[in-house]
């Protein structure tokens, strides 16, 4: 391989890997990621489970629709169980556009979220998840839920055709968007990202081991 | 003078290249311009590869795929770059169908719909073995048309 060669791959080289970091500066916006740690809340629609000082924060973007979510769920119960004064999860909505139902799913849990039965209506979602997303519209299907779930029926119904409830799932996607959420479930823990359930547990064991002393880990 | 059978095949072999090179490139620049969590993610999806090597793959993976794709579009180590990206396609062809992949749905690692192209597994594992055949042909032609490789042969 002669001078010439080397210094043509070096120069090459050197080009894409410019190229891509000045890419990635445009595109990827690392301070955002930080800013969706706690106290960027949205407001009386936020969804927060857990003590309102807990160490530990987690912020999940998920898809009602999506197997992988129903997995976490189990992981994210487990944290809470584990760690109930050291853990909190902030639930915002990211229905994935290849999900046929997934929007509507999310409007119902945002009016059962507004008579404070977010959390009971988003387990019976997830549990039961392969009935509703069939091919036939679910839509009488999320209304028994509603009642299993204890709602208001009168309420639900008329919420179910409020757009303000659109908007918000509009505007939790999109805090999603801004911080590159394009795959569900994401977690940020404390600020930092994990995709999937395995990497949550993993993160949330390794922040928990590194922010809270081991006398009060017991 | 170039006869109509070599322009010919120089057009296809050509045609090779900016698949296979295009192929990989992009998807080596999208992975980049993405948290590597998603990637990871995607890849503990197959449940073949050790969890501690994810972190490490997820990161080195997209600078390779990004760098082999553009030497093979701009003919740089043509036949070597070509020769890595045939035997790296085979193995992810491979990988799909020892996962039992190919015609299962989502698995339980993430769904992934927002941004970017989003390809099933069986176009993924089509592309896969059309990848791995245009890049052992490449791998062994001694010259190929329009590429940094032959412009430097012509000066040395």
């Amino acid at each position: 391989m002669n001078r010439r060669y080397l210094f043509a791959g070096a120069v090459l080289i050197t080009v894409l890997v410019s190229g891509v970091v000045v890419a990635r500066s445009f595109m990827m916006p690392s301070s955002k990621t930080e800013s969706t740690s706690k106290g960027e809340l949205t407001g009386p629609s936020e969804k927060v489970k857990g003590l309102s000082d807990a160490p530990i924060e987690i912020i999940e973007y998920s898809d009602f629709q999506c197997p992988a979510c129903r997995t976490a769920q189990d992981v994210v119960k487990t944290l809470l169980v584990k760690y109930p004064d050291k853990v909190r999860i902030v639930y915002r909505h990211f229905p994935l556009t290849g999900h046929q139902w997934a929007v509507i799913a999310h409007q119902a849990a945002e009016c059962a979220n507004r008579q404070r039965l977010f959390w009971e209506y988003q387990d019976m979602l997830f549990d039961k998840q392969a009935e509703w997303s069939l091919p036939e519209n679910p839509a009488a299907k999320f209304i028994t839920y509603a009642k299993d779930s204890g709602l208001n029926l009168d309420q639900f119904a008329a919420c179910l055709s409020d757009p303000s409830v659109q908007d918000v799932i509009t505007k939790e996607k999109e805090m999603g968007k801004e911080v590159q959420v394009n795959s569900t479930p994401t977690f940020f823990v404390n600020g930092e990202r994990a995709v999937g359930h395995i990497q949550l547990a993993a993160l949330v064991e390794k922040v928990i081991a590194s922010a809270v002393p081991e006398t009060a880990k017991a | 003078m170039m006869t109509r059978k070599h322009f010919f095949s120089a057009a296809v072999m050509l045609a090779m290249r900016l698949f296979l090179g295009g192929v990989f490139a992009y998807a080596g620049f999208s992975k980049l311009m993405e948290p590597p969590e998603n990637f990871q993610a995607a890849m503990a999806e197959y449940g073949l590869i050790p969890q501690v090597l994810l972190p490490w793959l997820s990161r080195t993976l997209p600078w390779l795929e990004w760098l082999l794709g553009m030497f093979v579009l701009s003919g740089f180590g043509l036949r070597m770059s070509a020769g890595i990206l045939a035997a790296a396609s085979a193995f992810f062809a491979v990988l799909i169908v020892v996962s039992g992949r190919l015609f299962s749905g989502s698995g339980n690692c993430g769904c992934f719909g927002e941004g970017g192209l989003q390809l099933t597994i069986q176009q993924m594992f089509m592309i896969d073995l059309t990848n791995s055949f245009f890049g052992a042909v490449l791998a062994r032609i001694k010259e190929a048309p329009l590429s940094i490789d032959r412009y430097l042969h012509k000066k040395s």
